[in-house]
Parts: C-alpha cells; sequence; structure tokens
C-alpha cells in the first residue's frame, strides 16, 4: 500500500510537469512495460513503439490511474497488452509474423494473448491463403481443436488436414517473407515523421 | 445464472502478490471455479510476469525520446491556441487581400490552365469503370490479348492487358491483389526510347481497371507494377507484382 501511495506521488508530480517524477516513474515500470510489450508483439523495435505509446499516455493524462481498481503495475500491464494487441491489429504485417513465429513454436503459450484478436482480424492476415488451408490454420491454432476434429469436421481425411496445416503455414511465410521485404523503408518513413 | 469475472488488473496483481489477504484469498477461491479466469492467469502467467521479476530495460535513449515528444505535443498545442485566438484577425485579412487581388486582376485574361500538349507524354488514362468500353476494344479484331504473368510474391494476382495500336488504346484489368494500408501500387510504363512514366493504380476489391489512350500507347515498350511508399515513388523500389513486354504490330 505504501508503494501504491508513493507512485499516486509520482504521477501527481508528473501531472505538474515534473521531469524527476517521470524518469523514477519511467526507471521503476519501463521493463515491465518493455517486456510485456515484447513477448506479445514479438519484435524489439515495435516494442519501444509500443512502450512508447504507454508511457506518453502516462504523460499525458497521468490521471487515468484509479487507484480503486488496482496497483499501477496492473494498470500498466493491462494497458501495454491492449495497446500491444492494437498494433498487432493495425499493422499486419507484424500480425502475420507473430503468426507464423507463434504457429511454429507449437506451444498454446505463445498464442494465449493472440487469441483474444477479433476472430476478423486473424482472418484478414491470414486472407490470402487459400480457404482449407486458412480454416485449418484457424481451427488448429485458434481454436485449439486436434487434428483428428478438424478433419472430422471439414470432412477430410487425416492426412490431408496435416497437409493444409503445413502448406498454410509454408504459404505464411511467403507472405511474411513479402511483407519483410516491404517493411525495409520504413525506417525513413518514421524518422520523417 | 450471470457469471461474474475478476477484472484482469486483480487477476495481475494476485499473480504479482500485491492484494491485501482477504482479497486475495476471494480471487483464490473464484480461480478455482472460473476457467477464463485461469486461462487469464495462465496467459499472464506465460508472458512471464511475476513477482519481484527482473525485466530488461528498454534502450537508453527511450525514455528521453517520449519525453521529447511529449513537450513536442505540449508546444503544439500552445501553438494551436494562440493560432485559434489569432485565427479571426488572420481570416479577416486574408479575406481583404483576396478581394483586392480579384479587383486588380484583368477581368477577360484567360484563366490559367495546365497544357497536356507541352508534356513528353501524351496520353490520357481512364479509371472510372463507366467511362471504359471494354466490350469494343475487346472485341476488335486489331486488338491484342496479353496475359499478364504476376512475380513470385504476387501468385494470388491474375490480368490481362488489352493492346490496340490502331486506335491507341491499352486496356489494363488485374485482380487479386492484396489491399496494404500504407502501401500504393504503382504502373510503370516503359517507352521505347527506355523513359519511364508511373502512375499510381486505383485499386478496388483488390482490383484495378484502367484505360490509357493516346499516341504515346505505340511506343509503350514494357508494363510494370510494384508495390511503393503511400503516394508513389519516382522510380520503382518496391517488390514488383509483374512486368509485360508489349509486342507492337
Amino acid at each position: 500500500m505504501e508503494d501504491r501511495r508513493k507512485d499516486l506521488e509520482l504521477l501527481e508530480k508528473i501531472a505538474e510537469g515534473s521531469r524527476a517524477a517521470f524518469d523514477r516513474f519511467y526507471e521503476k515500470y519501463a521493463p515491465m512495460v518493455y517486456h510485456i510489450a515484447l513477448r506479445i508483439v514479438g519484435d524489439e523495435v515495435e516494442a519501444e513503439d509500443v512502450s512508447h505509446d504507454v508511457f506518453l499516455e502516462i504523460l499525458q493524462k497521468p490521471h487515468q490511474f484509479d487507484p480503486k481498481r488496482g496497483s499501477v503495475q496492473a494498470f500498466l500491464a493491462v494497458k501495454t497488452k491492449s495497446r500491444s494487441l492494437d498494433r498487432l491489429r493495425k499493422k499486419r504485417d507484424l500480425l502475420v509474423s507473430r503468426l507464423e513465429e507463434a504457429a511454429l513454436t507449437e506451444k498454446g503459450a505463445e498464442f494465449d494473448f493472440l487469441r483474444q484478436l477479433e476472430q476478423q482480424v486473424i482472418i484478414d492476415a491470414l486472407t490470402h491463403l487459400p480457404e482449407e488451408q486458412r480454416q485449418a490454420i484457424i481451427h488448429f491454432y485458434f481454436h485449439g481443436e486436434t487434428q483428428r476434429e478438424i478433419a472430422a469436421a471439414m470432412n477430410k481425411p487425416l492426412g490431408s488436414v496435416k497437409s493444409l496445416i503445413r502448406y498454410g503455414l509454408r504459404n505464411l511465410r511467403k507472405q511474411k517473407e513479402l511483407f519483410h521485404w516491404m517493411g525495409a523503408g520504413r525506417g525513413e518513413e518514421q524518422h520523417e515523421a | 445464472m450471470k457469471h461474474s469475472h475478476i477484472s484482469e488488473a486483480k487477476i495481475v496483481d494476485w499473480l504479482l502478490g500485491m492484494l491485501p489477504e482477504q482479497e486475495k484469498e476471494d480471487v483464490s477461491n473464484h480461480l478455482k471455479q472460473c476457467l477464463e479466469c485461469q486461462r487469464l492467469l495462465e496467459a499472464w502467467k506465460n508472458i512471464g510476469l511475476k513477482e519481484e521479476a527482473q525485466y530488461e530495460a528498454p534502450p537508453l535513449s527511450h525514455k528521453e525520446r517520449i519525453w521529447a515528444q511529449a513537450e513536442a505535443q505540449k508546444q503544439t498545442k500552445r501553438m494551436r491556441r494562440g493560432l485559434r485566438m489569432a485565427g479571426g484577425w488572420i481570416g479577416a485579412a486574408l479575406a481583404v487581400f483576396l478581394f483586392t487581388l480579384r479587383l486588380s486582376a484583368p477581368s477577360d485574361g484567360p484563366a490559367a490552365s495546365h497544357d497536356r500538349s507541352d508534356e513528353p507524354y501524351r496520353y490520357q488514362i481512364v479509371e472510372q469503370h463507366t467511362d471504359i468500353p471494354i466490350e469494343r476494344i475487346i472485341h476488335n479484331p486489331k486488338t491484342k490479348q496479353i496475359p499478364i504473368e504476376p512475380s513470385a510474391l504476387f501468385q494470388q494476382m491474375d490480368g490481362t492487358i488489352w493492346l490496340n495500336d490502331d486506335t491507341k488504346e491499352m486496356l489494363m484489368e488485374i485482380e487479386g491483389l492484396p489491399p496494404f494500408a500504407a502501401r500504393d501500387y504503382q504502373l510503370w510504363i516503359i517507352y521505347t526510347n527506355n523513359e519511364v512514366k508511373g502512375e499510381l493504380l486505383t485499386i478496388r476489391h483488390g482490383a484495378a481497371r484502367i484505360l490509357i489512350t493516346g499516341e504515346d500507347v505505340k511506343q509503350f515498350k514494357q508494363i510494370k507494377a510494384s508495390l511503393e511508399p503511400k503516394g508513389g515513388s519516382a522510380a520503382p523500389t518496391g517488390p514488383e507484382t509483374f512486368t509485360i513486354d508489349l509486342e507492337h504490330e
């Protein structure tokens, strides 16, 4: 509770424009914010951008934090998760890349937060995959169905479903190459902004 | 029966050991019976959030950039406020200036126009579906039909070019172009003398239709398309969508 009171004081001082208070607040929480963003978006530059947005929001709206709802850590963690998912929604190249990484690790953990994205966002990201490959990937990775269940639902032999997922991932990689190729000029655009 | 969940912030606080005893117990009890909240807790655990965790800090320059941007935004806000106040005066002054300018201009002078005949490229582009006489062009016996072969990265794309040297028309239809929020598709026309002219393509639902008419059509040697930064580039930079060599009669 003492910690929460100190955080509130820091936020009050930030609201008054104190650079020293912001420095202390940032140093205390930036590693956690950056860590969460990096685990969700899976890219260091993007994670820096997400953290940037979160702290900029703190500077602009320091009174957003409501101590009745929880600690500053929890407030920042939930906000960072939300901003990270927003970023994946907006940047399809990043989402495609993240989906591919998550799919290749074959660990449910990687999908925990990606599953919170709206189904339509995922469908859009996979839009260039042939319909059956896309369906197989969505059912397997996002609905958590087994390959046997998918085979029954799609009325296909198990081997075909395995192939659909494999080809789908291969196509996803191709799509990622395209996005990465295009992303080469992104640095300049950011510099101009 | 309506089932109420624990707030996500409270789940994070439970994980970080930040809750007072009673609240901690309440959350623990809820978690035992609520699968959805358990899943959320697992997600936070899997992300590596825990009590006393040591995380890697972002680069040193990060904090400075945030502060600098916040300061710049404050400055902009102050300027905008000032401009709004000055706006009324400036608007009035501008109105007087324009009125004076109009009075001093010759009343029967020619209107300024952009004379296309001075330009090195003499062609017109029609992109409106209704203004393109598709049937006439396609069914003209002198029209050559050239299928568009997409590059490896755009295999889902399909398209055709119809070329007629007699009527000096080139019609192009493409579909299956993936949309990109921050990019535009740009068409590149390469002339027989190797000059290059770029035109932005208007894409609707992944498709584009464009008709080019004029003397220059006979001098088109190659048509290319590529993805370029929003607004187009002076020269091709992005991944190539397709390249077609045009054979004239």
